[in-house]
């Protein structure tokens, strides 16, 4: 299809500085048409603007969706549902299936059970459960997930097919803060990050930005996350909770648990309820507050103010080890407070091997390395083997890997490429080992760190880090990445799964900034996955876990290593890598 | 077909179902309509799944079939609505190529999350008047307002709820940051 004038094959269609340049004239247009109140005159005025100009059609695009998304959600995304069962209505006509079939549906002894609802594709199973078409509005969040198997009285078992609304376990990964209406004009400065996140879910799926503005909102479903204000106080919630950001010395816990640790500089740091407020004198403290509204306080460190309701009332001072609850008009200091709050990350997740046998080998560039995949220079870099689906069309003496036996570092340039849709993958450069080869046969814990000196800021969504996987599409990797193609934002730390070609439970924590050096570690300790960035240059870390890939666990061959790619972009970037490491627990 | 087949089947469509019925709505701009060429050609692309070429963009086949279906749809029918000539849906179809299925996720989060924030009174003028095809004239009838009032009050939400939208996508760096990754720019 020829177009002309069609400037933006390498541009996203919905890029939202070129849309200030629509004029009003052109976006009344185009919302007359869609809303179907253009007379003959002003269609054909559209047409022939929309022919002429890709950057109306682009906008035409995105209002054109945004318009059936908006009757979509007014019909509780009816249309999808309804396609969809149409589809397998048909199939099922003649296709009795097995009961032991790996998808299934629960078929409604109600005659007038029609739609089929499509709840989620999770760890690639499906469920489908039969709604009445009354039934669709309400139950659009249900994201229920896995294999239902019901024997109605007629006892006819059909087996569907269904899918998930796929989308909506993609979403999560990047709305993170909301702009309140009135202050949408205006660009806030962030007053806490993201620091560690544990095994989340996050109501209605809207994952926080690494960044986070006053009065974001974070309703944690389950999981583990650690925030750190501007102030330098951390505060780890625990799920379920909800809690929101007040500034960058507050926040109102509506419900759930969390523990507070503030510097020990500073003080004035306070926990917001609904019958009450504590203050921080310098200290570290938990805070609970159940569904009621009813506050407990429990001081690990130091000392904090109780106040029940409002700001006028008498303060109760508590100490080290003391407990209070808290009511609307009270304080009770004599209520004991369970002492199950976890104050640091590692207490839930640092989980250690179970065997202290420890298999480790090391990687260094100064030379050494004899074998393996050869840099531009012809020059062994020491990694043996590429993930499988990978590199396939790379020289043989890798143009995009150089090995500075000066500095020590192996350099990788990153190429185009992305595992996400499994784009440009016979040059994306992902290269390591196979685990077997160091005395791993499925069960051994394992981890995997590489240290990378002076960190690029990547930029559109370029990302490098580590991988752990079968092949291409059924991997799981992390490490920095740029979310967002524009802007000066640092990089910040992702962790994602793939199992079928397609990115799922991404989540990302943290900033790193360009020019620190960093040390992933990717490690798999008791069958539980994480990353962990430390930041040498100031000592800092952060850490992810996701949703366990169980994709893994019947692979028998797991390969790991680095990955560096600029999936989104031309602009390629170079790493340094220092040193490369693999421990096998045994 | 197998389960796999279906799997498989369900997962493409799934990826694209969003951007597929944005596009056959910007070709008929009727949702009632737009449901129904939707499942047709969800129907037709289950049936000739089997002739898919997987190397290929499955997009662009829906979209292909999809373009047929509704100009037969719009051939058949007789309408003194205005339509869009072939060669511009043939832009069109271009354009929305380049735009991708996550993209279309987020902004539809985006959109909900941006509802949420609209005056209750507007959020519940957009329900009630999309909700159903008379929406507008039931509404109307029921406020005793006129329709083209209530189209314009539709327009102001819409509006607003569109630059919230793009004001949070760019806000969380996604909005222009997405670009498809089933283009030939990838290597």
């Amino acid at each position: 299809m020829s177009d002309s004038g069609n400037s933006r094959n390498q541009d996203n269609a919905c890029s939202f500085p070129e849309f200030e340049n629509v004029s009003e004239a052109d976006w009344d247009l185009v919302d007359r048409f869609l809303s179907n109140q253009s007379n003959d005159e002003e269609a054909k005025q559209l047409e022939v603007r929309l022919k002429n100009d890709p950057l109306l059609r682009a906008f035409f695009v995105c209002y054109s969706s945004f318009f059936s998304d908006l009757q979509m959600s007014a019909r509780g995304q009816f249309a999808g549902e309804s396609a969809l069962q149409k589809v397998f209505d048909r199939q099922t006509e003649g296709n009795q299936r097995s009961t032991n079939s790996a998808v299934k549906i629960d078929e409604s002894e109600d005659s007038t059970s029609k739609g089929v609802g499509f709840n989620g594709l999770v760890n690639g199973e499906v469920t489908v459960a039969p709604r009445t078409s009354k039934s669709h509005r309400g139950t659009d969040g249900d994201h229920n997930c896995g294999i239902e198997l019901h024997r109605k009285k007629h006892g006819n078992q059909r087996v569907f097919a269904c899918l998930s609304i796929f989308a909506a376990l993609l979403v999560g990964l990047v709305l993170g803060f909301w702009i309140p209406w009135d202050q949408a004009d205006s660009t806030p400065e962030p007053i806490a990050w993201l620091v560690n996140a544990h095994d989340c879910q996050w109501a209605g799926g809207f994952v926080p930005a690494a960044n986070m503005q006053a009065n974001d909102h974070l309703d944690l479903e389950s999981g583990l996350v650690q925030i750190r204000f501007v102030s330098g106080v951390d505060v780890l919630i625990e799920g379920p909770s909800e809690l929101i950001l007040l500034s960058n010395m507050s926040a109102r816990l509506n419900r759930g648990k969390v523990s507070v640790k503030v510097p020990r500089s500073m003080t004035g740091f306070e926990i917001y309820s609904p019958q009450g407020r504590v203050l921080d004198l310098g200290t570290e403290f938990g805070v609970t507050v159940s569904d009621d509204g009813l506050t407990d306080v429990l001081v690990f460190d130091g000392e904090v103010d109780a106040f029940a309701g409002n700001d006028k009332s008498k303060p109760i001072r508590l100490l080290e080890n003391q407990s209070a609850s808290i009511s609307e008009s009270k304080i009770d200091t004599d209520k004991a407070v369970s002492n199950d709050f976890v104050r640091r990350i590692s207490d839930a997740t640092k989980l250690r091997p179970k065997t202290q046998t420890r298999q480790t080998t090391s990687i260094v560039f100064d030379g050494s390395n004899s074998d393996g995949i050869c840099d531009k220079n012809g020059h062994p870099i020491g990694f043996i083997s590429r993930l499988p689906g990978t590199g396939d069309q790379l020289h043989q003496n890798d143009t995009n890997l150089v090995v500075d036996v000066q500095s020590e570092v192996l350099r990788l340039t990153t190429t185009r490429s992305d595992i996400n849709r499994q784009a440009g993958l016979a040059t994306g450069e992902y290269f390591g080992f196979k685990l077997s080869e160091f005395g791993f046969t499925g069960e051994e814990d394992f981890s995997v760190t590489v240290e990378i000196p002076n960190i690029p800021n990547l930029e559109s969504f370029g990302q490098v880090g580590l991988y752990c996987g079968a092949k291409s599409d059924q991997v799981i990797r992390g490490g920095f990445i740029k979310w967002g193609k524009t802007g000066l934002s640092p990089n910040t730390l992702f962790m994602v799964n793939n199992d079928g070609g397609i990115d799922s439970d991404s989540n990302k924590v943290g900033l790193l900034n360009a020019g620190i050096d960093l040390q992933l570690t990717l490690s798999r300790i008791d069958n539980k996955f994480s990353l962990t960035a430390e930041n040498l240059t100031d000592g800092g870390s952060a850490s992810l876990s996701i949703r366990h890939p169980e994709y893994l666990d019947r692979q028998n061959e797991i390969h790991i290593g680095v990955f560096g790619a600029n999936p989104f972009s031309d602009v390629r970037k170079t790493v340094s890598i220092r040193k490369f490491t693999i421990n096998v627990w045994k | 077909m197998s389960d796999k087949t279906t799997l498989e089947f369900g997962s493409r469509f799934k990826e694209i179902q969003s951007r597929l019925h944005g596009y056959i709505f910007s070709l008929t701009r009727d949702l009632n309509d737009t449901d129904d060429l939707f499942q047709q050609t969800a129907v037709i692309l289950w049936k000739k799944f089997d002739q898919f070429d997987s190397k290929k963009s499955f997009f662009s086949w829906a979209c292909g079939i999809s373009r047929l279906e509704v100009m037969n749809f719009l051939r058949k029918r007789s309408s003194k609505r205005l339509y869009f000539t072939d060669e511009l849906n043939l832009q069109l179809m271009d354009s929305f190529e380049e735009s991708n299925d996550l993209e279309f996720e987020l902004r539809k989060s985006a959109l909900e999350r941006c509802k949420q924030y609209l005056r209750q009174k507007d959020r519940e003028l957009v329900n009630e008047c999309y909700a159903e095809k008379s929406g507008v004239q039931n509404v109307a009838e029921r406020l005793d307002r006129s329709t083209q009032s209530i189209h314009n009050s539709l327009r102001r939400i819409r509006i607003s709820l569109f630059e919230c939208i793009q004001r949070t996508l760019s806000q969380a760096g996604v909005a222009e940051s997405i670009p498809n990754p089933g283009t030939p720019g990838h290597e």
